[in-house]
């Protein structure tokens, strides 16, 4: 039975490394030049970037409370700490720290 | 500041500071992972090692272990982390250039995650790509491996830690907008917004693809660009 598993597993291994490296290569496998400042390279991480904020937020519960508030209120801090002072790190840790402080707070006391 | 030490990723406080946030969560989170590996099948714990260094995607892994236990078959699976993982399709698309002649090239280029993506982003020197790619690769097999080795004596009870995670999204997408973009970030958003109000699943993707086939359109057949 085990050593079942372990065939089954290795091959969805297997299975599995093949998809993610035709996704991720595909985009190379083009001979055809992307002019350099074309709209893939100016358009596309900015977006991409944006819809990683919206869907790394899917799980948060806006129905129920507290209604996304700590989330968006940490994401604020995080987009003002930034536009104040530009430092990557600065902006990064504090709203972090202070997101995580407030969810594990009961393991904390 | 001589050109060496210039070069030198430890010489680069902020990129330093980004990647070892990176690098803190993809070893909770790779313990996460191990310790849900082992507890989920039945196992040894270096086989979770090996699936973090072959495949490196967090959320493609967990799907495809509860998947796997739950009796799924493989083509079910396959299905699933495609969905997934298609994403990455647009990492590479906006790439191409700045891939062309880097070192390591095939390595970076197989092992792309969205956080190593952003960190590509808010690092100009390209020089450090192969060496933050690498390093977060380690981290999250060390982490696989720790918390599938750990798993007994171990409990993972840090919550909201993929904060971290948005957080590096939110600094990357404020670098990355500008006045010239900006149209296209308001209406993606709107969209995903939309699609994801009226239920879509998946609605990343389908805002994603509406958006590089509508470059796709204007690079190719729009009117010439001044």
């Amino acid at each position: 039975m085990s050593s079942d598993l372990k065939i089954q597993f290795l091959v969805l291994v297997a299975i599995f490394a093949a998809s993610v490296l035709l996704i991720r290569w595909s985009p190379f496998l083009s001979r055809k030049t992307v002019k350099p400042g074309s709209r893939y390279e100016s358009v596309l991480p900015a977006a991409i970037m944006i819809l990683l904020v919206l869907y790394s937020l899917e799980p948060t519960k806006w129905m129920v409370a507290p209604y996304g508030i700590p989330e968006l209120a940490c994401l604020a801090m995080t987009v003002s700490m930034h536009l104040w002072r530009r430092n990557f790190v600065l902006s990064v840790f504090a709203s972090s720290l202070l997101y995580l402080l407030w969810l594990n707070r009961e393991a904390l006391i | 500041m001589s050109k060496d030490r210039r070069n030198r990723l430890a010489s680069n406080p902020e990129t330093l500071g980004l990647l070892l946030s990176v690098l803190a969560v993809y070893v909770l989170v790779g313990m996460a992972f191990g310790v849900f590996f082992v507890n989920t099948l039945n196992l040894p714990a270096y086989y979770s090692g090996i699936f973090g260094a072959v495949v490196l995607t967090g959320a493609g892994q967990f799907l495809s272990v509860q998947m796997l236990a739950t009796g799924a078959n493989i083509v079910e699976i396959l299905v699933a982390v495609t969905f997934i993982n298609f994403r990455h399709v647009f990492y590479g698309m906006s790439l191409r250039n700045d891939l062309k002649y880097i070192k390591w090239r095939a390595y970076v280029i197989s092992f792309m995650t969205d956080e190593i993506f952003s960190l590509f982003k808010l690092t100009p020197n390209k020089a450090f790509w192969p060496q933050i790619a690498f390093c977060c690769h380690s981290a999250w097999v060390v982490g696989c491996l720790a918390g599938a080795y750990l798993s007994e004596s171990f409990s993972m009870n840090i919550k909201g830690l993929g904060f971290i995670m948005i957080n590096i999204f939110v600094v990357a997408s404020l670098e990355l907008g500008n006045r010239k973009n900006l149209n296209y970030i308001v209406s993606s958003t709107l969209v995903y917004i939309a699609l994801f109000a009226s239920g879509v699943q998946d609605a990343f993707l389908f805002t994603m693809v509406g958006l590089a086939v509508f470059l796709f359109a204007k690079e190719n057949f729009g009117e010439a660009r001044s």
